[in-house]
């Protein structure tokens, strides 16, 4: 469901599996996430370009996590797709989640260096 | 009614898409993969394909989380190609909607800090930024909810 990429010390790099982030998968993939996250101190970056459909289930996830990462740390999402970004937009929620379009360099000898 | 894939819908007259499967989350899930994919094998816009599946993911799993909690219920879904866009009829013999839902809902309350952030509530916003004339009717214990989303 997520891999896990600990090459950087200061940010845990998440890969979203998943091509759907909806009510069926959220809740399992929520507290995968949270389970990591919480673990350390850096910054949490998900990386979303296999994700290909969030729903409000989705979306109540991602901001759960962020609440559980503690210290006002903001969750960052990489690569979301044409269709989570829409959602995101819609819900104003693009402002809340820091949004790349790519991965940062130091992930580049991550396992989707070449995925992109 | 067996199974709950797509497999029956090419081929229904004048493009009708029917079908029934059980209002639990799994279902809902694959029943809106196999959508999102023959949505694209018909050729409709990636737009209105990504419209209509972002409602019908809120409206199936509204009904699967407050009509129908226990999951022992399906849903019948019909879904019309018209000339502006799609047209969707949803039956389910759950419990009634609340009233209050069907007119109009703002976004949740963002609060001012991360821990004040709502992780609900987005449903029925995303449902009614996306579709038009929306008509709910309780008829005989069913609950029968129409609408249109529109290309573009």
């Amino acid at each position: 469901m997520i891999t896990i990429d600990t090459g950087d010390p200061a940010l845990l790099l998440v890969t979203v599996e998943l091509p759907r982030l909806d009510a069926a998968a959220s809740m399992a993939f929520k507290e995968q996430v949270r389970q990591h996250a919480q673990a350390g101190t850096g910054r949490v970056m998900l990386d979303m370009h296999r994700v290909e459909f969030l729903d409000s289930s989705g979306l109540g996830a991602l901001v759960a996590i962020m609440k559980a990462l503690g210290g006002g740390r903001r969750l960052e999402l990489a690569r979301c797709g044409d269709a989570v970004r829409k959602v995101l937009a819609l819900t104003r929620m693009d402002q809340i989640f820091v949004l790349h379009d790519a991965l940062p360099n130091c992930a580049a000898g991550g396992p989707d260096q070449t995925a992109a | 009614m067996s199974g709950d894939r797509l497999s029956s819908l090419p081929g229904q007259p004048e493009g009708e898409i029917r079908h029934r499967f059980p209002a639990t989350p799994e279902a809902i899930s694959r029943q809106l993969a196999d959508l999102s994919r023959f949505f694209a094998a018909c050729g409709i816009a990636p737009d209105l394909r990504e419209k209509v599946t972002v409602v019908l993911g809120e409206v199936l799993n509204n009904i699967a989380e407050h009509a129908v909690p226990d999951g022992r219920g399906d849903v019948d879904l019909v879904i019309c190609p018209r000339p502006d866009g799609l047209h969707v009829e949803t039956v389910d013999s759950g419990r009634a909607l609340p009233p209050w839902l069907l007119t109009s809902a703002d976004l949740p309350e963002m609060g001012t800090t991360i821990d004040d952030l709502p992780e609900g509530g987005f449903g029925w916003f995303i449902i009614h930024a996306l579709v038009d004339d929306m008509i709910y009717e309780r008829e005989r214990g069913r609950n029968r909810l129409s609408f249109s989303v529109c290309a573009a």
